[in-house]
């Protein structure tokens, strides 16, 4: 049993090396932020005296309180509103007959074709025309339905079994009733696995925010953190306890419920 | 009544941000638009003919091919050999499947800011290691000839994650029997990797070649942050080219021809896709 021993150790090994590579740059800016100016480009790993002011510099230099705001009201409206659209129409598109049913589905699948880069411009002069620059509605309401979420609770919904609708029926609920207090909740890891994806990917979203909004108080904290580290790019442990700040949110959501996040990005490969 | 209260507030979202604006790009590209005129004039396909005759458009199409296949070929070897090791009966297990995804999690924006500070070539980290060991440090992202790896490297480490998380459930869902069976046959560990986990893997593979690919092709929020799509224009993506022609240019006519021109691109390999997905083997 010695060389599966042996490599058995390599692989512990291995995995320790490959965590590091993945976490050593977060491990790094979170030092950073407790660095003074120029220890961060001469001196070792760790702080010598832990700077705990950078945090508060980064705090006044810029409204993050409101960039914060801005983000969680943005990624809380987008995700509520893609969940309540996607899963009405799944239920459409699942339990329902209806002329051009078909067609509609195909439309609705022919969206993931489109990429939103295209749509960048046509979209950036469509909320200009609506006089929406610098407001919550731009960054949005375009972001309110999703392909990818009605095709998921879709397959959801179309494995749930059909004894379930009947008994409903039977007990008196009405089709409204019957999707949201039962088909829902009985499919609970698919639409938490969707609200998931469209929180992050909100919370994450640069570009869109970024040609949307020019003024503070709708930005977000992506575009807010990348036009202070342009600003202050000089004052490095500034601006790594401004991304610390921008980041922690999403790090701590993600330790609480690492399995969770794992689990929704492997449904999203399901697609094919 | 029926179904239209259930279906029409996607469809109309999608009618108003998807379909309109992708007739609406198709009409600007054979126009003269720009930011400040509201009613821009029709001149054919003259955008079309500026953009082939342009050597920046070309580059950037170059750029684009070696940034998207190199990336796309990383995350699909790298994943799969991530893969293999998350699924290890290690005790770091758990560790390992967490630091691997958690570039996923982070944003663009932080993601840019620390590799700049990691990357600065004066006496950033990455080259303070290099230093100690007596090597010296390339200027990573100020310099044309390694601009465009280090984003690659970058774009690596930020979005490995996602295709290892793929690989790991498709290694999860191939039946222990088979492997058993070749080991019992008298194969070796890399035999049976190579001969059947591999192969059973095959359409995973796919479909995270695809992912990858059309992803990459999109991701320019790197380098929009990163090296502003220098210098000289090694990492000056399609995507990125498109953003700087609208809205640092204002040339919108011309940045609406290449938004089609990458429409027509990604609709190409979205077809190819269909159609090998059409003919991928099914082992089971």
């Amino acid at each position: 049993m010695k060389p599966r021993q042996g490599v058995r150790l390599g692989q512990e090994l291995l995995s320790l090396l490959v965590s590091l590579a993945f976490l050593m740059p977060l491990i790094w800016m979170v030092l950073a932020a407790f660095k003074g100016q120029k220890e961060v480009f001469v001196g070792g790993l760790l702080p010598d005296t832990w700077v705990w002011e950078n945090f508060v510099e980064a705090w006044k230099a810029a409204p993050f309180a409101q960039y914060l705001l801005n983000s969680t009201l943005i990624s809380v409206a987008t995700t509520a509103s893609v969940l309540l659209t996607s899963a009405l129409a799944a239920f459409a598109f699942a339990r329902m007959t209806f002329p051009g049913k078909h067609a509609l589905f195909i439309l609705t699948l022919g969206t993931l074709m489109i990429p939103g880069d295209v749509l960048l411009i046509p979209n950036f002069i469509t909320i200009k025309q609506f006089g929406w620059v610098n407001s919550y509605q731009a960054l949005i309401v375009p972001f309110t339905a999703s392909a990818f979420g009605i095709f998921l609770l879709r397959q959801a919904f179309l494995r749930t079994p059909v004894e379930f609708e009947e008994a409903a029926k039977i007990d008196g609920a009405s089709t409204a009733q019957f999707l949201f207090r039962i088909l829902l909740p009985v499919n609970a890891p698919a639409v938490s696995a969707l609200g998931v994806l469209t929180f992050l990917a909100s919370w994450n979203a640069l570009v869109w925010p970024l040609v949307a909004t020019n003024r503070d108080s709708y930005r977000t904290v992506q575009v807010g953190l990348a036009s202070f580290s342009n600003l202050e790019g000089s004052n490095i442990p500034v601006v790594m306890a401004a991304t610390v700040i921008v980041v922690l949110p999403v790090l701590i959501i993600y330790a609480l419920a690492q399995k969770w996040f794992i689990e929704s990005a492997a449904a999203s490969g399901v697609k094919g | 009544m029926g179904a239209a209260p259930y279906i029409l507030p996607a469809l109309v979202v999608f009618a108003v941000f998807t379909y309109y604006p992708l007739g609406r790009v198709m009409y600007l590209s054979l126009t003269d638009a720009d930011m400040l005129q509201p009613r821009p004039n029709l001149v054919g396909l003259q955008n079309y003919s500026a953009m082939f005759a342009n050597p920046e458009f070309w580059r950037s199409m170059t750029v684009t091919a070696i940034f998207a296949l190199s990336v796309t070929f990383l995350e699909v070897a790298l994943g799969m050999a991530l893969a293999f090791l998350m699924n290890a009966p290690t005790r770091l297990q758990r560790l390992l499947r967490g630091a691997v995804f958690t570039p996923v999690v982070v944003s663009i924006a932080a993601t840019a800011v620390v590799w700049n500070y990691l990357l600065s070539p004066a006496s950033g980290p990455v080259n303070q290691a290099l230093g100690a060991v007596g090597l010296p440090g390339p200027g990573w992202l100020s310099d044309p000839n390694t601009a465009l790896a280090s984003v690659i490297l970058v774009a690596t480490w930020k979005g490995v994650g996602l295709p290892a998380v793929l690989f790991l459930s498709g290694l999860q869902a191939i039946p222990r029997e088979l492997e058993e069976a070749a080991v019992i046959d008298g194969a070796t560990r890399a035999q049976v990797a190579g001969r059947v986990t591999i192969p059973l893997l095959a359409p995973t593979t796919m479909v995270v070649f695809f992912i990858s690919l059309v992803g990459t092709f999109q991701s320019y929020g790197l380098v929009l942050l990163l090296t502003g799509g220098g210098p000289a224009g090694s990492t000056n993506l399609l995507g990125y080219y498109i953003y700087q022609n609208a809205f640092s240019f204002f040339q919108m006519g011309f940045a609406s021809a290449l938004s089609v021109a990458l429409f027509l691109l990604l609709l190409g390999l979205g077809l190819l896709q269909l159609k090998l997905s059409e003919r991928r083997v099914h082992y089971q």
